[in-house]
């Protein structure tokens, strides 16, 4: 249990449909260091070495990078790398001397631990973290005067498509860095060039030669050998798993007008005390440009709010040039004003909306938090297809709201960080949303076979935009994918198949769906608050597609410089993560395996168009699941009888798939009634008394209290051996007689009960 | 729970009326002059000809269970629970007696016009259907047979009197609402349900799905800021809307929709089953794990196992006006804790308790093995003709006590009643 309100990571979230107003990042690398009194020391990086691999949409980085310390000081060294939006640390290690330490993935905390732990005893473990998106950061120590510490980092990143082209970026520590670049899948490329370095393509092979600008970063450039409004995609299988697929389509960037959708804008602008000076400054000239920009066969309104709404027309108004001075003038006009009500702010501009054919767009710019739930409830109340596109300013706005309006009326959300950022930011957006390409998508993968698609909402295509799709894939044979949409008047569809045979490799499209499916958990936790079950589903997948990320770390440690209380974290760290490995492959899960006579809940996972799920009890119940959409998974409770005798038993489930193929499984349950055996033992050593509980099974706790006081109470402590407790009771103050309870964990009591001390 | 109504241990003595919902069908048999069906809540005969239901036969009418897995038809028609077996005598009641354990055939996967299908039987040209949603005949398309107006659920796990409305929580089948405490009908909301609360904001549903408010106009406000969601109970203090998480307290304005900072694992507990209040503003907690904890203004007093009590394991905690709790044990009978002295309540049909609440001073108590109402002089009245052993809730309603089992709701103080189809919602009246 988890008394925060607010996760700590809350502010560095990783957020679903960002639109991605700007170039990929540069990725970076730089390892700073200082000595032991404070004072920075220049680390020289002596080599560096980038080995890219491409494979669709998607790069492989592994950074090498040697650094020396030129010092006579022993320091700490902190590398910070930023790998940019839509993109995670898949890997990271270090040398000592030609020993590599790899890292593994492991438990926020846990990892920590350790590492707190083996720094304090002067060895030398690496600990990576994320601090923000896109933006991690790790520790080595020590760096020895004169040492050339190693380091290697792998990160993946999915590059975005702008018509046919996307954008490999890295920032280059070493203007002469060893580049190396292959291509994975050289069918899906039609074309290579770099404006910064000499290249030759061939096949599999990237020759990169000198460098032809002045500057310190290495650009390739890649043209899809897909056509624009064309369905990519790549799967991954593992035999005898449901594979994974990534789909992608993206719009042409030159789009003519006939081409381009005549739509209504509502402007609705925030003008609480918070978006005072200059970011209701940039917000108002941000929309004036928007305003100016709509051409006259478009309709436009303005909504402004504070605690309170006002709207300039009743319903979006045809662009003449008197409704566009209206606007600019009533624009210009926005002063300041009290609290955010983005609920109230929400439902009056969907309620001010025309209900015809023409696409209705919301631009909501924001910089405050708000009620999350009143304003969800009010985007899902709305039955029209309005499109929200969210836009947040500043560090204190409420990202996960605005992502998640944004993502279920079909829009996006955009970050601008600073308020001078506004308008250039509006304006990108404008040149998006301007031009609609294919509006209203849909993906269908045939007989319901794509199961968990993200994002969970299609948005509209607009021009040079690129939509990704990554989803579960159940059946066999091959994927037959149609995206339909609406261009102009026509319906448009988009067919392609994909191969999924039995096995197919490439693991990058697991970890692209189990990204997503992270982030759509953070968000969720951000809105609703934490709990233990998405805590865990975010946990789970983290550690077993090894993802960096609020809850988890990569801790890389020499196994000869652990410390034993270390050794002990790290032996139960790296069980639990074989456990969730393990469970992971299994399709079904009781909420409690240990259980005496009660109500458990019985999940089960399987697709959400099943068209039956059975659960059939040994005790003769059978029930139908119901499909829980917030546990994304079929569920029932039962009441185990009274009459059950204690064993171990199994729940047989049928699935029936939406093709009417049936599927089989068990899952297993422990009925445990029976109270612990105890034997209770105590043991004067010197002025105190030694009170060491040993069971026949695995206890859940143990406390003692004197039997003639029982306010008191004493909790024993657990030892290594899970079914021994024991404490310690100053002899002069110990209690005559004691009680001792005893629970297990099915939390079965034994009471026993006892004389204390030598001297009694 | 609240209630209207005195609660007479009088109007216990006659037998009950049950109220059952028959929509889960597991079995058909259609004779040119009966079509018998089998269902979760009884057997029901219909008129082959006019398709109208005009019987239906529960406890009341001699049968072991209301979960009936097949109708045969011999020399007597036969039903077969899942460990009974039950004969329709010349009386037009049923006699059983102890039979193999029987375990239903699954349909999986068959469907009727979406719904799923469990049982079939023909004759002549038309074809029964039944389903887990009631009765069809194939030629009529989508008319359902099954009468509407059921309650929602077999298995009630709460009930309240609200707004002069009769209020069922089902276990696993939503909320439903009557005004007369005979026909009910759906109300949209949470679907796994464990208490409910009265309330002059409108009616607090604590479910597996989080805590709810019901207005008047039925709409269903979630209540937020609390996680995880599985809220099993719910009460007033006076001043706040307290409602229990396994891991916490919450407290709730009731004029607001957002639950303030719970009071986290109060009393060390991490297994909060339940919540209620005296007059004077003391909360008394039931636990799986610390028994019963009262919470005093900053006192926070444990009475588990440790502290004398024969067990930690609570589920239901009811105080009455004295500020005399009772906590519901698992498997350890009724404890009573009147100030520092803990007994135990003698003469309960069972040791193993599910529920415990006080109306009108007389604590009713649910047992696996029945249910009782101990009177405030300390008589106990055990309650006849349960549907079901396992009792789980209780409400006052309409000078009736509606009583909640895992199959069928028994109500006392109504007219004895032989289960006529009429007297069930709907009228016997198929759907339109």
């Amino acid at each position: 249990m988890n008394d925060r309100t607010e996760p700590w990571w809350l502010p560095v979230m990783l957020l679903l449909g960002f639109f991605l107003l700007t170039d990929s990042a540069h990725a970076q690398g730089k390892l700073e260091a200082r000595a032991p009194d404070g004072a920075a020391v220049k680390l020289d990086l002596a080599e560096e070495r980038l080995q890219i691999t491409v494979d669709a949409q998607h790069a492989r980085t592994t950074l090498k990078q040697t650094w020396n310390n030129p010092s006579s000081s022993r320091v700490e060294g902190s590398y910070r790398l930023q790998t940019g939006e839509s993109s995670t640390v898949a890997g990271f290690s270090y040398w000592n001397g030609e020993t590599k330490i790899v890292g593994e993935v492991f438990e926020r905390e846990d990892a920590r631990e350790i590492y707190d732990d083996v720094t304090g005893m002067g060895n030398d473990p690496g600990l990576l973290e994320q601090d923000a998106e896109g933006t991690f950061s790790f520790k080595v120590f020590p760096i020895e005067p004169g040492e050339r510490k190693r380091v290697e980092v792998v990160h993946d990143r999915w590059m975005a498509r702008a018509g046919r082209w996307f954008t490999y970026r890295a920032r280059l520590g070493r203007p002469t860095a060893q580049l190396e670049v292959s291509i994975a899948s050289p069918k899906t490329v039609s074309t290579i060039t770099s404006p910064t370095h000499e290249i030759t393509w061939s096949g599999k092979n990237v020759k990169v030669g000198p460098r032809i600008d002045a500057g310190h970063d290495f650009i390739v450039q890649i043209q899809h050998a897909d056509p624009t409004l064309a369905l990519s995609g790549a799967v991954h299988r593992n035999a005898g798993q449901d594979a994974y697929v990534v789909i992608s389509v993206a719009a042409p960037t030159n789009v003519t007008s006939p081409q381009i959708v005549e739509k209504d804008v509502t402007l609705v602008i925030d003008r609480s005390g918070s978006m005072s000076g200059e970011p209701l400054r940039n917000a108002k000239a941000a929309a004036a440009d928007v305003v100016a920009r709509l051409p006259a066969t478009d309709r436009v309104n303005v909504v402004v709010f504070d605690d309170g709404v006002d709207w300039l027309f009743p319903r979006p108004k045809e662009i003449t040039d008197e409704v566009r001075a209206q606007v600019l003038a009533h624009v210009d006009r926005i002063r300041d004003g009290g609290g955010t009500d983005i609920a109230g702010a929400l439902g009056r501009a969907l309620g001010l909306q025309n209900r015809d054919r023409r696409p209705n767009i919301i631009v909501f710019l924001t910089d405050g938090q708000s009620d999350a739930q009143a304003a969800l409830k009010v985007a899902r109340a709305d039955a029209g297809d309005t499109r929200v596109f969210t836009v947040g300013v500043g560090t204190g706005v409420d990202k996960p709201l605005l992502s998640r309006l944004a993502g279920e009326k079909r829009g996006r959300f955009t970050f601008v960080s600073d308020a001078a950022a506004i308008e250039p930011a509006m304006n990108k957006l404008y040149d998006r949303i301007a031009a609609p390409v294919v509006v209203n998508l849909s993906l269908d993968g045939g007989d319901g076979r794509l199961q968990r698609v993200y994002p969970k909402t299609l948005p509209d295509l607009f021009r040079g935009d690129e939509i990704k799709v990554v989803a579960r894939v159940q059946g066999e044979g091959p994927l037959n994918l149609t995206l339909r949409g609406q261009r102009g008047r026509d319906e448009l569809a988009m067919k392609t198949t994909l191969a999924v045979p039995t096995q197919t490799i490439r693991p990058w499209v697991g970890r692209q769906w189990a990204m997503t499916r992270v982030d759509d958990l953070l968000e969720e936790i951000a809105l609703q608050g934490e709990n233990d079950e998405l805590h865990t589903e975010v946990l789970e997948l983290s550690l077993a597609y090894e993802l960096v990320g609020p809850y988890t770390s990569f801790l890389a440690i020499p196994e000869s410089e652990l410390t034993e209380s270390a050794s002990g974290v790290l032996a139960n760290a790296r069980a639990r993560k074989e456990a969730i490995l393990r469970a992971n492959q299994d399709a079904l899960a009781l909420s409690r395996r240990i259980m005496p006579p009660g109500d458990p809940v019985l999940k089960v996972k399987a697709p959400r168009n099943a068209k039956q799920v059975l659960a059939r009890f040994s005790f003769g119940e059978v029930h139908d699941l119901q499909w829980d959409p917030d546990a994304e998974g079929w569920t029932t409770r039962f009441l185990v009888p009274k009459g059950v005798r204690d064993g171990a038993y199994d729940v047989e489930i049928t699935i029936v798939h939406a093709d009417g193929r049936m599927e089989m499984g068990t899952t297993a349950y422990t009925i445990d009634s029976e109270a612990p055996q105890l034997e209770v033992t105590t043991q004067v050593d010197g002025d105190v008394v030694r009170v060491t509980v040993t069971a026949n099974e695995a206890l859940r706790e143990v406390f003692l209290t004197d039997e003639d006081t029982p306010t008191l109470r004493v909790k024993l402590d657990a030892t290594d051996d899970p079914k021994v407790f024991l404490t310690e009771l100053l002899e002069d103050e110990a209690p005559v007689r004691i009680r001792v309870v005893a629970t297990d964990r099915a939390r079965n009591e034994t009471v026993s009960t006892l004389r204390v001390g030598a001297r009694r | 729970m609240s209630g209207a109504g005195l609660l007479a241990v009088a109007l216990l003595a006659g037998s009950p009326e049950i109220l059952s919902a028959t929509h889960r069908v597991n079995h058909i048999e259609a004779t040119p002059d009966h079509v018998w069906v089998a269902t979760d809540g009884g057997l029901e005969h219909y008129d082959p000809v006019s398709l109208e239901r005009t019987r239906v036969y529960t406890t009341a009418d001699g049968l072991a269970g209301l979960r009936l897995w097949e109708v045969t038809l011999g020399a007597r028609v036969q039903v077969h629970t899942a460990n009974s077996r039950c004969t329709l005598g010349a009386d037009d009641r049923f006699d059983c007696e102890d039979a193999a354990a029987t375990v239903p055939k699954v349909r999986a996967g068959d469907r009727f016009h979406g719904r799923r299908v469990l049982a079939r039987a023909s004759l002549g040209r038309r074809e029964f259907v039944g389903t887990d949603d009631g009765l069809y005949a194939s030629d009529l398309d989508t008319r359902r047979l099954t009468p509407d107006g059921q309650p929602c659920t077999n298995f009630a796990m709460a009930l309240a009197t609200h707004r002069d409305r009769l209020w069922m929580g089902a276990f696993e089948g939503g909320l439903c609402v009557s005004d007369d405490g005979r026909i009910f009908e759906p109300v949209d909301g949470p679907r796994m349900i464990n208490d409910l609360l009265s309330h002059r904001r409108g009616l607090f549903v604590a479910a597996n799905e989080g805590l709810f408010r019901v207005d008047d106009d039925g709409t269903v406000t979630p209540i937020a800021g609390i996680q995880p969601r599985g809220v099993n109970a719910v009460a007033w203090d006076g001043r706040r809307i307290l409602a229990t998480t396994p891991g916490a307290l919450w407290g709730l304005d009731p004029r607001r929709d957002r639950a303030g900072a719970p009071r986290w694992m109060p009393g060390d507990t991490h297994a909060l089953q339940d919540v209620t209040t005296a007059g004077d503003g003391t909360i008394w907690l039931a636990s799986e794990d610390r028994g019963a904890i009262r919470i005093r203004g900053d006192e926070v007093r444990v009475f588990d196992t440790l502290a004398g009590l024969p067990s930690s394991w609570g589920l239901r905690v009811a105080v009455d006006h004295q500020g005399v709790a009772y906590l519901a044990t698992l498997r350890n009978g009724l404890v009573k804790i009147d100030g520092d002295e803990v007994s135990a309540q003698p003469d309960l049909p069972d040791t193993w308790i599910l529920e415990t609440t006080i109306s009108d001073g007389n604590l009713l108590v649910g047992t696996q093995g029945g249910a009782a109402v101990v009177a405030a002089n300390g008589t106990v009245e055990h309650l006849r003709d349960l549907p079901h052993p396992n009792v789980h809730a209780f409400a006052p309603f309409r000078g009736k006590l509606y009583v909640a089992t895992e199959s069928g709701t028994a109500v006392y103080g109504g007219a004895k009643a032989r289960n006529r189809a009429r007297n069930q919602g709907g009228g016997g009246r198929p759907r339109p």
